[in-house]
């Protein structure tokens, strides 16, 4: 097999789904301006490129209307990426994005010269469970919590392990602690793109007198989900989001978000080629399975196995990149997982940043990378549950230690 | 509108509801929002309970503005409202301010609920006074139907005519033109009301819950009878009101005095519901969830939990159904020595007597009393309909025999040889004392009364309106449906009598129809009379097509409650004349039950019609989920406008404001279609959703339940109807008969009819009115 290295990644701030900055922003437009910024970032000339570039994998977790068809393929034409290159969405959910870069990754490893994995959402434009969700009667009979919501999972499993509101919203708030200090310390400015976008000019039930005037510019610079006045007694204070007597809510779950994000893999003779220095490489991934009500606990099986694949042990990992979809289910993976609480997510997760479901496992990975370059730190883990029941985990090595 | 307080704004809510561009000006602020007042104002009346919005979109027809930032909005305005404090000098000073303003074609009106009208305008030169009056609109004016309007000795006639039909016509109000006297008619007879009232009871050594339990559904007054109504007005309000008539009404002054415990409760700012206590007090219960009632003591000042009323005569009377029987029982069968009794007397009968005495400085006759205590309070019968029904001849005896002088107008009803204030026959008509004789009565009755009976049984009447349209009439509790109404209706539809052209179905009761008879279907459920329920369900649906298909229009004329049974006939009647306030909705699931007399049928074809221009699945896919959510929930629509944009009312539908006029605009459209020449409504085809969103409708419930918010039989309930609603096993797309529907809809109730729970849930709402979630 040939080695595949990453030689370039760039991903849009993330956007706060339905009142951010990227509410009125198409997700083919969002994922057009990733997948051009990391080709570009990459210093490949052109007409390589045209010859070398394969295929453009990205994931998505509710692949219809907005971000349907085959979103990769109408993204990488938006961005004028050579027709030569061909493309494919993928859909594993929230691991969508990690899952989009090891299909790369096993291209580039199967001969490919370059290869894009990546991923995008629009939960602004594309609602969670889509437009028109068509459940399977017999399922829905038979085995319901097939379709249980994310929420509800999470509920049960701050019920199976008794880990309580407290601890949870404790949780939350050193995870907007970190992401504000990450914020302030600039430290995503040099993995981002800014986006250049466009909002309505007033709120939706205003009448509009001049369809010309609809409009205003925005531009997103950063992550906007953070939010700076985030207290204890603020997060104390949220009703439960999901439960009408839960643990779980608005603040000590992930966010809904708007992101994309692309990293270019390349084989050796290319890197040699133009003298490039890569970023990093996947080490191993590996997915796992587990009941769909209990699918928060998914990363804890993946985690073992990607590791065992890697031949690497848990305590060589420097950083952990542990997606946050609850509070509650992170708290619970840490524990299950024996991780060491000071390397997971040392910027904050997606409870502060946002989850942009696609989007979130290519997101992780470029974080990831950037982060390990800044400490001078090898190994890191990637992982996350998945809706469903399931869970994904992905080992990166820095290789500009 | 000048002043946003709480009629200011309210009154703002309603004529935007009846489609004016409202402007809502207050004093300005300093700071970057110079409309912060006027803002704060529309907020409170936006968050207002019951709403003062028909729909919450209304509020786009108001803008918010200040007395020194707008002017031209007072160049603009057709109609300036002033609802400033119920202060004469500050009402003046902003008059004079804004008068100069104003285009010449505008009326000027100032709103109180009793200052001198022509004070606050005097100082208007006379050309605007011929554009100028008062009107005292009630709390909360949405709500409330009186409309007092006191024009000006020079105001133009054409002035007060125009407001007064904008006002009943396009607000819905029942007006009533009043002279010019202190709290004009209503209040004045309300406020000594409460007086005598609470000088009563304190004199008595009556408890406030005891003079409640007097003075409220006992005499057909609203429950909140005289202490928690005063709560819920405002002790301070009040007391303007009372220091008004003192000082204005100088030969009454002693009748206008505040008892002294009452005089003490303002002064330590207990002021009712806005001040948090008042003559009751709401407070958490000492253990556990809930909160409990605690009433005053006026000896002590010191609150006690609120007590049932155990005067002896009052169980006596509650045991009597018509109010005159109770009254009778109470003042003249009662021992001379119950307190009840001479309660009252001390309360209701000086009410009598006030009111017999000020009729000729009002200029009113007994009628016009009468309609503003029943407009404005909510009263079932005004004090002279009361007084009737308490038996005139006997009360004034009683008077004689204790030496009692009697006022001018009783003496003269006496000499004229009458022995009430109104007689029915041979015309209807009211005693006028300033004309020593009966006159024609001139404001709105009930037309249902003097119609023609064709066809009737204890629940329904077939009556003629005259012009050769029908009436269908529900009399029974509530106006539920039960065998007998659908026996008449039904008859009516197959062979309605040869003089009758169309037909309305409509009432004058309190509501228009509480759905179909619970206690009955308990009764049968209890029996496991399943062919017999099964045989009823049949009847009202086959009623509900024949309306629907009736080969002469058949016009409803819902208003109020139109639910379950009720609202299912709405929905199936070929054109609908509705009231304003309609609360109509599909409330079956709470009492264990889904829509079965053609509500799912309805609720699928409406969805179908809406999605008819755009993409055809998934719009009705998405039509008849709205319309699930709705009916799963349980909603109830806020007004008329609301059940249109629900589609409970449909295109067709017209929407009456004023209630007086319904029966008659419904007429009129029954009237304009046999004109026109009828054509039947042809059975339709509703199509089948089918499995998918069938699934996609339980999935939404499946997880409600699992996040707790909703019990394991609300999910059973909710799953049973998404079947219905798509079409049973039916493939997608399959268009299904009106009849099939219904066999649906049938199977579903009965197979429903059967649980334990469904029949807890029946019993319970019989029990309390309210659903049972089990």
């Amino acid at each position: 097999m040939n080695a595949a290295y990453i030689i370039a990644a760039a991903r849009t701030p993330v956007g706060r789904a339905g009142r951010g900055t990227l509410r009125a922003t198409r997700p083919d437009e969002l994922a057009a301006l990733v997948l051009a910024a990391a080709l570009e970032r990459s210093g490949i000339p052109p007409e390589e490129a045209r010859r070398g570039l394969e295929d453009v994998i990205l994931g998505c977790a509710m692949p219809e209307a907005e971000q349907g068809l085959n979103v990769a393929r109408l993204a990488a034409l938006r961005a004028g990426l050579p027709v030569e290159a061909a493309a494919m969405t993928v859909n594993r959910f929230c691991a969508s994005g990690l899952e989009a870069l090891a299909l790369a990754d096993a291209r580039v490893r199967a001969g490919a010269a370059l290869a894009i994995g990546g991923g995008v959402e629009s939960m602004s434009r594309v609602p969670m469970g889509g437009h028109r969700p068509s459940p399977n009667p017999w399922l829905l009979e038979h085995y319901p919590d097939a379709y249980l919501s994310m929420g509800l999972t999470a509920e049960r499993l701050a019920e199976e392990t008794g880990i309580g509101r407290e601890a949870a919203d404790a949780y939350a708030l050193e995870s907007h602690r970190r992401a504000l200090a990450a914020l302030a310390a600039e430290r995503f400015r040099e993995e981002t793109v800014a986006v250049e976008t466009r909002l309505p000019a007033q709120p939706a039930d205003e009448p509009l007198a001049h369809p010309a005037a609809g409009w205003r510019a925005a531009r997103l610079e950063h992550d906007e989900c953070p939010r700076a006045g985030t207290t204890a007694e603020a997060l104390a204070a949220l009703p439960p989001a999901f439960h009408a007597r839960g643990k779980v809510t608005a603040g000590n779950a992930s966010q809904m978000s708007d992101g994309a994000a692309a990293l270019l893999l390349a084989s050796e003779p290319l890197l040699r080629r133009h003298q490039l220095h890569p970023l990093g490489r996947l080490c191993a991934y590996a997915v796992a399975g587990i009941e769909p009500g209990r699918m928060g606990l998914g990363p804890v099986a993946a985690i073992s196995r990607a590791l065992e694949r890697a031949g690497r042990r848990l305590q060589e990992m420097d950083l952990i990149e542990l997606n946050e979809a609850f509070a509650v289910q992170a708290i619970a993976v840490i524990a299950q997982a024996g991780l060491d609480p000071a390397r997971v997510n040392v910027n904050g997760g997606a409870v502060a940043l946002g989850h942009p479901l696609g989007c979130t496992g290519a997101r992780l990975a470029i974080s990831m990378l950037y982060e390990l370059r800044r400490r001078r730190a090898r190994y890191g883990l990637v992982t996350m549950c998945v809706g469903g029941g399931m869970g994904a985990a992905g080992i990166l090595e820095n290789l500009q230690i | 509108m000048l002043g946003s307080g709480a009629m200011g704004a309210q009154i703002a809510a309603l004529l935007a509801g009846a489609g004016a561009e409202v402007w809502l000006l207050d004093l300005p602020t300093e700071g970057p929002d110079r409309n912060a007042i006027a803002r704060a104002g529309w907020k409170r009346a936006l968050a207002a309970k019951p709403p003062a919005l028909y729909l919450a979109g209304d509020a786009r027809r108001v803008t918010l503005g200040n007395f020194d930032g707008d002017l031209e909005a007072l160049r603009a305005a057709d109609w300036v409202i002033e609802a400033v404090a119920e202060e004469l000098a500050i009402k003046r000073a902003l008059l004079e301010k804004t008068a100069p303003h104003l285009a010449p074609h505008a009326i000027l009106s100032t709103n109180t609920s009793g200052l001198p009208v022509a004070e606050i305008f005097a100082w208007l030169p006379a050309e605007r006074r011929r554009r100028a009056l008062g009107t005292h609109f009630f709390n909360p004016p949405r709500y409330l139907h009186l409309l007092e309007l006191a024009p000006l000795a020079d105001t133009g006639p054409e002035v007060a005519a125009a407001i007064k039909e904008l006002a009943e016509k396009r607000l819905g109000k029942g007006v009533l033109v009043v002279r010019d006297t202190p709290n004009f008619i209503a209040n004045r007879v309300g406020t000594f009301s409460f007086l005598r009232a609470a000088r009563a009871a304190v004199e008595l050594g009556l408890s406030l819950e005891d003079a409640d339990a007097l003075t409220g559904p006992l005499l057909g007054w609203p429950k909140s009878a005289t202490f928690r109504t005063a709560d819920l007005v405002g002790l301070d309000v009040l007391a303007k009101v009372v220091e008004n008539a003192r000082r204005r009404l100088p030969g009454e002054d002693a009748l206008y005095q505040l008892p002294g415990f009452i005089v003490e409760m303002l002064r330590r700012g207990w002021l009712g519901e806005k001040s948090g206590q008042g003559f009751y007090r709401r407070e958490p219960a000492p253990e556990g969830a809930g909160s409990q009632v605690l009433a005053l003591d006026p000896k002590s000042l010191q609150y006690h939990p609120r007590r049932r009323s155990e005067l002896p005569a009052l169980a006596r009377a509650e045991a009597l159904t018509e109010p005159g029987a109770r009254l009778r029982a109470l003042l003249f069968d009662a021992p001379a020595d119950d307190r009840a009794r001479q309660f009252l007397w001390r309360s209701l009968g000086e009410l009598w007597l006030y009111c017999a005495a000020i009729l000729p400085e009002l200029e009113a006759t007994p009628e016009t009393v009468d309609c503003a205590l029943r407009w404005g309070f909510n009263w079932e019968l005004g004090p002279f309909e009361l007084w009737d029904a308490a038996g005139l001849s006997a009360t004034l005896q009683y008077w004689k025999s204790a030496g009692r002088t009697l006022p001018e107008a009783v003496r003269r009803l006496e000499a004229a040889g009458a022995a009430t204030w109104y007689q029915a026959a041979p015309r209807r008509q009211v005693f006028d004392p300033a004309r020593d004789g009966y006159r024609a009565r001139r404001l709105p009755a009930p037309r249902l009364a003097r119609a023609e009976l064709l066809r009737h049984n204890a629940s329904c009447s077939l009556k003629d309106l005259g012009d050769g349209i029908g009436c269908l009439e529900f009399h029974s509790k509530l106006n539920t449906i039960g065998p007998e109404t659908v026996e008449l209706v039904t008859a009516a539809l197959a062979d309605p009598p040869p003089q009758l052209r169309a037909l309305v179905v409509g009432n004058q009761g309190a509501q228009f129809s509480a759905g179909a008879n619970l206690l009955l279907l308990l009764l049968e459920i209890e029996a496991e009379n399943w062919d017999d329920i099964g045989l009823a369900v049949e009847r009202f649906q086959q009623m509900n097509l024949a309306l629907k298909r009736a080969a002469i229009p058949v016009v409803a004329a819902p208003f109020g409650l139109a639910i379950g049974g009720g609202c299912e006939l709405m929905l199936s009647a070929p054109r609908v004349v509705a009231h304003v306030e309609l609360y109509c909705g599909l409330v079956e699931l709470g009492v264990g039950l889904i829509p079965a007399g053609g509500g799912c049928k309805e609720t699928m074809l409406r969805a179908a019609a809406q999605a008819r221009p755009g993409k055809p699945a998934d719009a009705y896919e998405d039509a008849l989920q709205a319309a699930f959510e709705i009916i799963a929930r349980g909603q109830v629509s806020g007004s008329a406008l609301e059940a249109r944009q629900w589609g409970f009312l449909d295109g067709s539908a017209a929407i009456v404001a004023n209630r007086d006029r319904l029966l008659q605009e419904a007429q009129s459209e029954a009237l304009r279609l046999a004109g026109r020449g009828w054509i039947p409504r042809p059975a339709e085809t509703a199509p089948a959703a089918g499995a998918t969103l069938r699934a996609r409708l339980e999935l939404g419930v499946h997880l409600l339940r699992e996040a707790g918010w909703i019990g394991a039989y609300d999910e059973r309930l909710a799953r049973t109807l998404a079947r219905v609603l798509a079409g049973g096993d039916a493939p997608a797309g399959a268009r299904l008969t009106e009849e099939a529907v219904l066999e649906l809809e049938r199977e579903a109730f009965l197979s429903l009819c059967g649980e334990p729970q469904t029949r807890d849930r029946i019993a319970h709402m019989l029990k309390t009115g309210k659903p049972l979630r089990n």
